[in-house]
């Protein structure tokens, strides 16, 4: 009796024992596989429609969509107002939120420091790092000036009126630059909303030059304008490659434009992987490689921690000029 | 001649079966659109980008400038029938055309908007085509203190023509400003009335304010009253379409000044349809042989705004195309997609994508016919809702409302905006203040400050640049001496009644 009771309970515990594990290897397949959204994901647009982040952001959702790279829709959502203030707040309060996600330009890391805000860039979960859009110093096209040097001549004898986007922004930061570096007269710094406006207030002679992106700048070259040099790390190549860069003409100023990819704060470290998987995807299609190519973008791909910090780095070299130039007063 | 040609072989391109479903398809979307409050053209034209990933370029420009199209017409539906703007540009269409669809007019009120507009459009395309290049060159001479000239313009038309108090106008105007200055300033990077509140750095929609304002001031006022929309004939007959356009003949000079100033507007960089339409008010009252009539329901009211609407919704494509710079917020998406579609705007475009750009020239033409057809056709329908029992329908605009405030910045704070502006607006009516100069000054109110600051920025403070640039100087005189015109009018009728008869105080 008691062998055959023993029997029973050993045949219950095997049987047990069998659906715990069968369970358990049920239950690991989806924890084995990767993580995927399980509804739309807000794509959060820290600028206004029509902007540089706003193509960005819905390119990319775009090419999502037609090369069926994720299960669900990417959707494009503009947070615009406060130089990017708007969509910070709002995507930090959504910690731990694996849908939403944010395309991001400069004014993540400045606008945090210039508006005294109650977090900054850290707070939230990097990514990847999609491309860095490049400067170039534009001047009319009939202007006198045909290089850098004789800029600078006109520069440091009298101040001249020049153009870009918003104040206290990236454009207002290199011509910050530029007049420390190369001891020139202040610039007569005038903002406009947007780059293509700048722009055509270059081509109109309203202002004497401007540091557009090279996006904003083609559609009047070589017509209208020309590009005296380019605020990038190194030459480009194609089309710009006898361009000189600021650094070798001997001023050391190189900036670039940060476009990334962050997620809310504490987001889950799966859905992290998943896109920054997702993102390097994108990268890696043709169709987003011509796009940066005719655009003069550098095509640039980091992810997770690596990305972390080279965002730590960049911020730093804002910090440093933000303070020389007194604008977090 | 050569245009034609061109546009001939746009024609080509346009009128293929496939692009001709686009152009369908887009204006109805369009149509949609511009009906639905605070989802405007703009956002309308961004969410629906994606789609035209898979399109030939030239089909997809079809595509998104047929949208434009829809919503420019579609825009005056709901600000005629309830008040309530669809689209940003539409709100100077309510002055008039509400109060005359209240009047049980709704027809003729819808076809006072879309006939003309519809002529305004076709005159502009015709502009578009045959003078893009030099145009565009000209819009480029046009630099802050030009554009300041113009808004200074804009404003001295509103003056001295309010109906009731003048100190109730400046009242309304100041509030306008001072609500126009909430945010981060463009112009200095700094935060200007937000008390430290992070929402408020975006500052205040004028389209959530317009909305609330009147749509929902509008709603109050009426359910104090008795619960029903007045304008429930709303049948529009081939009398209502003679008497438009009888009505258009009879105000030519109107129509015509509206068409070309909005679309001159609508090809600066920058300002768009809805100064233009607000402009092309004023102007109208300014000429008008019966100012008083403006805001009972005049025809001209309705005309003007919509004629110059949508002449300046076609401008705002000229410098797109031509330079690469947007006229408009509607523009400034449409000019994103033609860097995915993996072209370069700018003057090459006319000489490497001859279809595209000719494509789209002619689909402006052929998106216009199907929108004027659609509306005319679609008119008893849309004034069928009036016939909506008060009950159902007040709630539905509320909500539909309210997801349009939502829609503006994707934020609930609107949607609390809204009511406040809504109360704000009742309040107004109440106490007999004007709603108009407040909502002229919030929208053009931050426009002008800017121009203004960037010229004192290009000048080193001096106000000498409004006077030695031609253009500008012209404007700011003209503009100057139009606000001056109440003062001096009784000065001026003591002058005529002879200076014999009433001997001066002090001679």
């Amino acid at each position: 009796m008691r062998g055959k009771r023993l029997r029973v309970v050993s045949a219950v515990l095997v049987a047990l024992v069998l659906a715990v594990g069968l369970l358990a290897l049920g239950a690991d397949r989806p924890a084995q596989a990767a993580w995927q959204p399980s509804k739309p994901v807000e794509f959060i647009i820290m600028a206004g429609q029509g902007g540089g982040a706003d193509v960005y952001a819905r390119f990319i959702s775009g090419l999502i969509e037609k090369h069926k790279l994720a299960p669900v829709p990417f959707v494009p959502l503009n947070k615009a107002g406060g130089a990017g203030a708007v969509a910070m707040e709002h995507v930090r309060g959504k910690s731990g939120d694996p849908h939403t996600i944010m395309i991001t330009l400069s004014s993540f890391v400045m606008t945090p420091i210039i508006q005294k805000l109650p977090f900054s860039y850290k707070d939230f979960t990097p990514i990847s790092l999609v491309a860095l859009d490049n400067f170039f110093l534009w001047v009319q096209k009939d202007s006198p000036w045909k290089s850098v040097k004789e800029f600078v001549a006109a520069a440091q004898k009298e101040s001249l009126t020049v153009a870009g986007t918003g104040s206290k922004q990236e454009d207002e930061l290199i011509f910050t630059f530029f007049e420390q570096k190369a001891d020139l007269k202040p610039f007569k710094y005038v903002p406009f909303k947007g780059g293509g406006t700048v722009a055509a207030n270059l081509v109109g002679g309203q202002v004497k030059a401007t540091v557009n992106n090279p996006s904003e700048g083609l559609p009047h070259y070589p017509g209208k304008l020309r590009p005296l040099a380019t605020f990038a790390t190194e030459r480009h190549k194609g089309q710009f490659a006898d361009l000189p860069t600021m650094k070798e003409l001997g001023y050391d100023i190189s900036y670039q434009m940060m476009r990334g990819i962050f997620g809310p704060p504490k987001m889950p470290v799966e859905a992290r992987e998943y896109y920054a998987g997702l993102m390097k995807k994108v990268f890696d299609l043709e169709d987003f490689q011509a796009f940066l190519d005719k655009n003069v973008l550098d095509a640039r791909y980091l992810a997770g921690d690596e990305f972390g910090r080279w965002v730590g780095g960049y911020n730093d070299v804002h910090v440093q000029v933000i303070q020389k130039a007194g604008w977090s007063k | 001649m050569d245009a034609f040609l061109n546009l001939l072989g746009g024609f080509e391109v346009a009128i293929s079966p496939y692009n001709l479903v686009i152009a369908g398809v887009g204006v109805f979307l369009g149509v949609i659109i511009g009906v639905l409050p605070g989802l405007g053209g703009t956002s309308g034209v961004a969410i629906l980008l994606p789609l035209t990933f898979t399109m030939p370029p030239t089909s997809a420009i079809v595509f998104l400038s047929c949208i434009y199209w829809g919503a420019l017409f579609g825009g005056a539906i709901t600000s005629i029938l309830f008040n309530i703007p669809g689209e940003p540009w539409s709100v100077a269409v309510m002055f008039d055309g509400y109060p005359m669809a209240r009047d049980g007019r709704a027809g003729q009120a819808l076809a006072l908007a879309f006939i003309p507009g519809f002529f305004a459009a076709f005159i502009a395309v015709v502009l578009f085509t045959f003078f893009a290049p030099p145009l565009a060159e000209l819009a480029l001479r046009f630099g802050p203190p030009e554009t300041f000239a113009i808004l200074l313009l804009a404003f001295s038309t509103f003056t001295g023509l309010g109906r009731g108090s003048p100190m109730k106008s400046v009242a309304s105007a100041t509030l306008g400003f001072i609500l126009a200055s909430v945010g981060l300033d463009v112009v200095t990077g700094r935060p200007r009335l937000t008390f430290d509140s992070i929402i408020l750095l975006s500052g205040f929609s004028f389209i959530t304010a317009s909305i609330g304002a009147f749509g929902v001031g509008e709603i109050l006022q009426s359910a104090e009253e008795r619960l029903e929309f007045r304008g429930t004939q709303g049948k529009v007959g081939l009398g209502d379409l003679w008497l438009t356009i009888r009505e258009t003949g009879r105000s030519i000079g109107t129509f015509v000044t509206s068409t070309v100033l909005g679309f001159w507007i609508g090809v600066l960089p920058g300002t768009g349809a809805t100064p233009a339409s607000f402009m092309a008010y004023g102007l109208a009252k300014q000429y008008s042989k019966h100012p008083e009539k403006f805001g009972t329901g005049a025809p001209e009211g309705i005309i003007s705004t919509q004629s110059a609407a949508q002449s300046a919704g076609i401008g705002a494509l000229l410098p797109m195309v031509t330079l690469g710079i947007p006229g408009s917020p509607t523009a400034a998406v449409i000019l994103g997609g033609l860097y995915i579609w993996g072209l370069t705007p700018g003057p090459m475009l006319f000489i490497e994508q001859k279809d595209f750009v000719w494509g789209l020239i002619a689909s402006m033409y052929i998106g216009n016919v199907i929108g004027v057809l659609m509306c005319v056709l679609l008119v008893p329908v849309f004034a069928a809702i009036l016939r909506v029992p008060a009950p159902i329908l007040t709630p539905s605009i509320i909500l539909l409302s309210s997801i349009g405030a939502y829609a503006v910045n994707n934020t609930t704070f609107d949607i609390w905006l809204l009511l406040a502006f809504g109360v704000a607006g009742y309040v107004f009516k109440k106490l007999n203040y004007p709603l108009a100069p407040f909502v002229v000054a919030l929208v053009l109110g931050d426009m002008t400050e800017e121009a203004l600051r960037q010229s004192l920025i290009m000048s080193s403070g001096s106000l000498w640049i409004f006077f030695t640039r031609p253009i500008a100087a012209v404007g700011v005189v003209v503009a100057l001496a139009l606000f001056m015109m109440p003062l001096l009018r009784p000065g001026i009728a003591r002058l005529r009644n002879g200076l014999g008869a009433v001997p001066p105080a002090q001679a």
